[in-house]
């Protein structure tokens, strides 16, 4: 690993909303440690919807290494893609985005050739979100690959609203737990002051008795070291990843998702959310085989109402 | 990474202080149902062991905040203010048979004697406030009110004395009274957590409040009666003192053992105290609402037989309390005693 790559791109701060300043009104990163779990369908049926709803929607195929998100749309191989942005041959992020044939949804296609693209340097990782930020739209939709890489992390600590799609099986939610745990990781990697990181490593081992949570330093350090507290607490309050259950079969797999986001708070004292579930439904792998996208092809069927609740629940955390 | 085992009861079941005690088993019922093994969400979150320690903390949790009296001393050990459990809402497993059983058949319902069920353990039938000055007691002896828990119950013939009383007596048919019993436990037995691991015992319906009482006593009761409508200048019917009868048992009376600051509570000491203190077993479990089985098992030191440690402590503070002892000694004492016996066994 090379010294580039476990640099920690900066959390995003709130951004204030005025004339020349970046628009972007929120990134939304879609991941979650496991490929097949159906993040490109979450990703690009949640941008339709979202564009549905009156709102501009930007997805961006951040699967660096598999990218297939405009398949998910039913667009064929774009001529310009996110690999020309990152190469420099494309000097602004915006002349990426290609149609979807769908009103107010633009794609920016995924890289599809080199390892370079796979491994973008820790300057063009920031050139991409400097660039993201800037854009003019309501919505930043980017699919993440699988894994854990640190260039998946990172774009998903990057993002206002990281969601984490599982399948309620147990190598799904294995991951899933893993894609967290490994993501709040590299977020404490950005604590600079030594002494707090430190406190930090010995409540999260639970060897601090007098601290139970992350939480808890925060309060104890607010009395001598009141700005280590102010920066954990703001690396702290940032991580509220969203869970989204995809695939549902049964009575119990619609409730996996709120059960998942308690243990995980009774766990670990740490916000997770729980954003939805999307039934498991035929009339997905049919828009796949169809090469459609499946709110376009199948608007009604159960899979297509619950990517649209999530949408709903999206824009109701806006309000 | 362990944070439910700081937490508090109340944060570990997930409710409010003020939270009534079938909220309390709500909780406790949903939370464990919710991190049982076979829980998918639970899969590489936490290992069986840490699960099972988590449901372990909720059934502490759970015991404790059901019972009124445990709760309240584990309140105050959190600083929390008093409660007022009489304005909480009546739980179902507590609610009157008549109440119970309303709607469902109403002629039933109304010739239903009534019958108070509590979650916790049997103790005497709840004691009738003592009449207020210038009370005319009606002249049915069966409606006596009871003597104060002042008054040297060992000595009358009233029904506290017998908080197991059969059910048989009941004037009613034995299947309906038992049938409100079975509820609160029914949902206990779905849960994957083994009934037998309960140190809390399905109440045993407590004895009626109307049961009648036999001739014998009956007769004795207006006895009884006479002297409590003699004009008297406290509420409190005062011991009956009987013309021939010795003065309460003084010279049999024995001695109170010696008590140093490092004396051992065992049960034999904690026996020979109250005996020292003339209360009888069944007192002491009147006046503490505690089994008086419980108690006999404490006393006899049949540490085999008490319940789990947590309800324990409770029943050895407030008999402690009960005995004029330091509570909080007691209990540290006759823990590491059960404790050292349990470890060896």
């Amino acid at each position: 690993m090379s010294e580039e790559a476990t640099k920690v791109i900066p959390f995003p701060r709130r951004r204030s909303p005025g004339p020349g300043t970046a628009r972007a009104r929120k990134v939304i990163a879609v991941g979650g440690g496991k490929g097949g779990i159906g993040k490109s369908l979450v990703s690009a049926n949640l941008g339709i919807a979202l564009a549905g709803r009156g709102a501009t929607v930007v997805l961006l195929d951040a699967d660096l290494g598999g990218a297939n998100l405009h398949t998910c749309l039913g667009v064929g191989q774009p001529t310009v893609s996110l690999s020309d942005f990152i190469n420099n041959r494309v000097a602004r992020l915006e002349d990426t985005i290609v149609p979807s044939g769908i009103e107010r949804l633009g794609l920016i296609a995924g890289a599809h050739d080199g390892l370079d693209a796979a491994n973008p340097r820790h300057a063009q990782k920031t050139r991409l979100l400097r660039h993201l930020r800037a854009l003019d739209v309501d919505y930043v939709i980017l699919d993440l690959g699988a894994g854990t890489a640190f260039n998946v992390l990172d774009f998903f600590l990057a993002a206002d609203l990281g969601l984490v799609v599982l399948l309620p099986e147990p190598t799904s939610i294995e991951n899933a737990y893993r894609f967290i745990k490994t993501s709040f990781f590299r977020r404490m990697q950005g604590l600079t002051d030594p002494g707090v990181a430190e406190a930090m490593s010995v409540v999260l081992s639970g060897r601090d008795p007098t601290a139970r949570t992350p939480w808890d330093l925060v309060t104890r350090l607010r009395i001598d070291n009141p700005a280590g507290a102010t920066q954990l607490e703001m690396l702290l309050g940032g991580f509220h990843p969203w869970l989204v259950v995809n695939q549902a079969r049964t009575r119990a797999d619609h409730d996996i998702g709120p059960t998942i986001a308690a243990a995980w708070k009774k766990f670990f004292g740490l916000e997770l959310g729980y954003l939805g579930t999307v039934g498991h439904d035929d009339a997905v792998w049919m828009a796949v085989r169809a090469r459609q996208a499946l709110l376009t092809t199948a608007p009604s069927s159960a899979a297509s109402l619950g990517v649209m609740r999530l949408a709903e629940n999206l824009l109701a955390l806006d309000r | 990474m362990k944070p439910f085992a700081a937490q508090s009861y109340y944060e570990l079941l997930e409710i409010s202080a003020s939270a009534s005690a079938a909220e309390v088993r709500g909780a406790w019922q949903r939370l464990t149902r919710m991190y049982a093994d076979d829980q998918l969400a639970l899969y590489g979150l936490a290992t069986p062991e840490t699960a099972a320690a988590l449901r372990k903390r909720l059934l502490e949790a759970m015991e404790v905040l059901s019972d009124d009296e445990l709760r309240s001393m584990y309140d105050e050990e959190l600083g929390l203010p008093p409660r007022d459990p009489a304005r909480e809402e009546p739980e179902a497993s507590q609610l009157e048979m008549g109440e119970l059983l309303r709607g469902a058949d109403h002629s039933v319902a109304s010739t239903h004697p009534r019958v108070a069920f509590t979650w916790s353990e049997p103790a005497g039938p709840p004691v009738a406030p003592p009449p207020p000055p210038g009370f005319v007691p009606p002249s049915t002896g069966a409606a006596t009110p009871r003597p104060s828990p002042s008054a040297p119950a060992a000595e009358l013939p009233v029904p506290v004395a017998a908080p197991f009383s059969p059910v048989a007596e009941l004037p009613v048919p034995v299947a309906a009274p038992s049938a409100p019993v079975a509820a609160p436990s029914a949902p206990v037995a779905e849960l994957p957590v083994p009934v037998a691991e309960l140190p809390v015992p399905v109440a045993a319906p407590s004895a009626p409040v109307a049961a009648p009482p036999r001739a014998a006593e009956a007769e004795r009761l207006s006895e009884e009666h006479a002297l409590s409508m003699l004009p008297r200048a406290s509420p409190v019917p005062a011991p009956a003192p009987r013309a021939s009868a010795p003065p309460p048992a003084a010279p049999e009376r024995p001695r109170m053992p010696e008590l140093a600051p490092d004396t051992e509570y065992n049960g034999e000491l904690l026996r020979k105290v109250r005996t020292a203190l003339g209360l009888s077993l069944a007192e002491v479990a009147e006046r503490t609402r505690i089994g008086a089985k419980h108690l006999e098992n404490v006393e006899a030191d049949r540490y085999d037989q008490l319940p789990a440690t947590v309800y324990l402590r409770g029943i050895l503070m407030s008999l402690a309390k009960e005995l004029r002892l330091d509570g909080l000694k007691v209990a540290r004492s006759y823990l590491l005693l059960v404790e050292r016996i349990r470890s060896k066994g």
